[in-house]
């Protein structure tokens, strides 16, 4: 859930030259954890590297916590960054490397050394804390660089692609972390191509796509609004041509199919879900129909994604 | 690990981690606490201003290279001459008063400086190659890992990134060339008081300072500028022992074109390379002459040739050192813009 604005976007574009990164971008980021995503060359990095002061934009206002981010330490008070790079200082220990960032971000003696411990430990990093990072796997180094990027306690935290390298397990935690650390009032943004681990997280998005701001918010608010492509809904029941006929006289039906194969299982698409939504229940209860399942398979982010990326 | 432990315990025990009757915030798991606690926790402690954020960066340039043997090693062959001076005066010391000092220099003013401006000048080119071994990878080996990036995302600003790693590279090699210069100038103060060794030459812990401060700043300032234009520390380390060496040929062709060999003349001209100026610098801080062995009329003769304008020297070694800084900072950012 995100709520007030953290980072502010106003127009913003960006030109390599005669190439164009992001273009013409507007949005607000809030409290809670947001998914940037899209594919190659979407524009995501670019975005990143704004937020982050790495680039300045070339038209078009940012904020960030109120700041202007470009070439302004002031905003790393208030920002975290794990970035995508896997190499990091290999003759560095994992809390050697954590406790250095920490320095840097200006926590110094006894609340240095108890924070880097506080820190290893969140990141779930104890075990292997003090061998060198050169011996570290994908997923140990995805951990220390999110250890340095929350220690300072920032406002904002951006992550990408945090999740290369990590096993189910190390995602799960991962996501444990960044769930509890949103929780906390701090801005998450999340740059990711594996959707399925995005929606695990979060369903507010920022979809992207050829330097373009496509879309953003709640994934199954986006998904209502596209009326290019009717919603999908599989109904599994024994009495599947009764309840078919049944629906065919509501007009927010657009087609209903029967599966030979499949002779329990009803596919609707329809214009309008939240009136299927609201009717159906009623229409169950007075019809006595027994209902098995009920899902909607294009009701996920990935489906979205899609929608807006292929179309 | 316990990835959900709002499943098993108590709501407060989300937001509250349990603290034990010392203050002490269960992390980890116990008899009492049986899941650890590894949610997100604020940090609550002081945070510094922005000022000598600069020194982090420093220390851990000086503690990589510490972790190095080579530097133990070039340390320690650092220390040699200032060692076997030191038993030589020593056993100077405990010989009858009319023998000749074997050592040092008699001139009046130069006797203990001439001693430490040999010393210093041959400790140059350890300087040198211990250059190469702290210096090259200090900002190529980020340029290499990508970690400006991570560098750059700290309330750090580019110039204290700059300064940190100018630092790193100016202390260690001046603590390197100061360490033995010191304990010798110690020795000799203490054993030569009597002497009047510091009512002749009260100036000289001054000199043995800036005579190991300055060849260390003009190296990191080059260093720096040559490591910042690299990808990898080997290939930084090539090109600065490469422009170290060859400045010295071509200033040394140069000057032999211009003066068929003759010592005494344009002496400012012999000492435009890396190791000139470093030399030159050197000899205008003692302030002493350079006795050089020449064969004119078949017998060896020793000449003493003076050292080269103290304001030419240090005019180009600023100019030199400003340039390694200045490329240096031209190259540092975090990402590489594309410019149409």
């Amino acid at each position: 859930m995100t709520t007030e604005s953290t980072i502010h976007l106003e127009h913003v574009s960006k030109w390599y030259g005669q190439v164009i990164g992001v273009n013409d971008i507007s949005c607000q980021v809030g409290t809670g954890i947001t998914a940037l995503l899209g594919p190659n060359g979407a524009g995501k990095s670019t975005i990143i590297k704004l937020i982050t002061g790495q680039l300045k934009p070339t038209t078009g206002l940012m904020r960030v916590v109120g700041l202007v981010p470009f070439a302004n330490h002031e905003v790393y008070h208030h920002l975290g960054y794990c970035p995508e790079i896997e190499q990091l200082y290999d003759e560095m220990t994992g809390r050697e490397f954590v406790r250095f960032m920490g320095a840097l971000s200006g926590a110094n003696g006894q609340k240095l050394k108890e924070r880097t411990d506080e820190v290893i430990t969140i990141v779930g990093m104890d075990h292997a804390a003090d061998r060198k990072i050169g011996g570290y796997s994908k997923g140990m180094r995805q951990r220390v660089k999110l250890g340095q990027a929350i220690f300072h306690n920032p406002k904002v935290i951006i992550l990408d692609e945090p999740f290369n390298g990590l096993d189910p397990i190390g995602r799960r935690e991962m996501t444990n972390v960044l769930n509890s650390f949103a929780e906390k009032g701090h801005a998450v943004i999340v740059s990711s191509h594996i959707l399925y681990e995005v929606e695990q997280m979060t369903d507010s998005i920022l979809l992207m796509n050829r330097g373009r701001l496509l879309a953003q918010g709640k994934v199954h608010q986006i998904r209502s609004l596209i009326d290019k492509h009717p919603h999908s809904i599989t109904i599994r029941t024994p009495d599947v041509r009764r309840m078919a006929k049944c629906l065919t006289d509501y007009p927010f039906i657009i087609s209903l199919n029967i599966d030979p194969k499949e002779i329990d299982k009803l596919q609707v698409q329809t214009a309008s879900p939240d009136e299927f939504y609201n009717t159906f229940p009623q229409l169950v209860l007075e019809n006595n129909f027994v209902v098995s399942s009920f899902h909607s398979p294009d009701n996920n982010l990935e489906s979205v994604f899609n929608y807006l990326v292929n179309d | 690990m316990s990835t959900e432990p709002e499943k098993t315990q108590p709501d407060f025990m989300l937001d509250v981690p349990q603290v034990d009757p010392f203050g002490h915030r269960s992390d980890t798991v116990s008899a009492a606490n049986p899941i650890a606690d590894l949610s997100y926790r604020n940090y609550t402690g002081p945070l510094n201003s922005h000022t000598f954020r600069w020194w982090v960066v420093a220390l851990a340039g000086i503690r990589a290279a510490r972790q190095k043997k080579g530097f133990w090693a070039i340390a320690g062959v650092s220390v040699l001459p200032y060692l076997f001076s030191l038993i030589g005066l020593y056993l100077q010391s405990r010989m009858p008063v009319n023998v000749n000092n074997p050592i040092t220099n008699n001139t009046v003013g130069q006797k203990y400086a001439s001693s430490f401006f040999q010393l210093t000048d041959f400790n140059l080119f350890m300087m040198f190659v211990m250059t190469l071994m702290v210096g090259s990878g200090s900002i190529s080996a980020d340029n290499r890992s990508n970690a400006l990036l991570v560098y750059l995302s700290k309330p750090l600003t580019k110039v204290d990134y700059l300064i940190g790693k100018w630092m790193g590279i100016f202390t260690t090699l001046f603590a390197v060339a100061l360490a033995p210069a010191l304990i010798l100038y110690i020795y000799c103060i203490m054993t030569f008081w009597s002497d009047g060794i510091f009512h002749q030459e009260p100036w000289l812990l001054t000199r043995v300072l800036l005579a190991c401060a300055l060849p260390a700043a003009l190296h990191a300032s080059l260093m720096v500028g040559f490591s910042a234009w690299c990808k990898t520390p080997r290939v930084a380390g090539a090109i600065y022992a490469g422009f170290y060496f060859f400045s010295g040929i071509v200033s040394g062709i140069i000057w032999m074109i211009r003066t068929h060999g003759n010592m005494s003349e344009q002496v400012l001209l012999r000492h435009i390379s890396v190791s000139g100026l470093m030399r030159g610098m050197v000899q205008n801080v003692y302030n002493v002459t350079d006795k050089v062995t020449s064969f004119g009329s078949g017998m060896p003769s020793i000449t003493d040739i003076s050292a080269p304008s103290a304001k030419g020297v240090f005019l180009i070694s600023l100019i030199v050192g400003g340039i390694g800084i200045m490329a240096a900072r031209a190259r540092i950012r975090a990402v590489e813009v594309v410019t149409g």
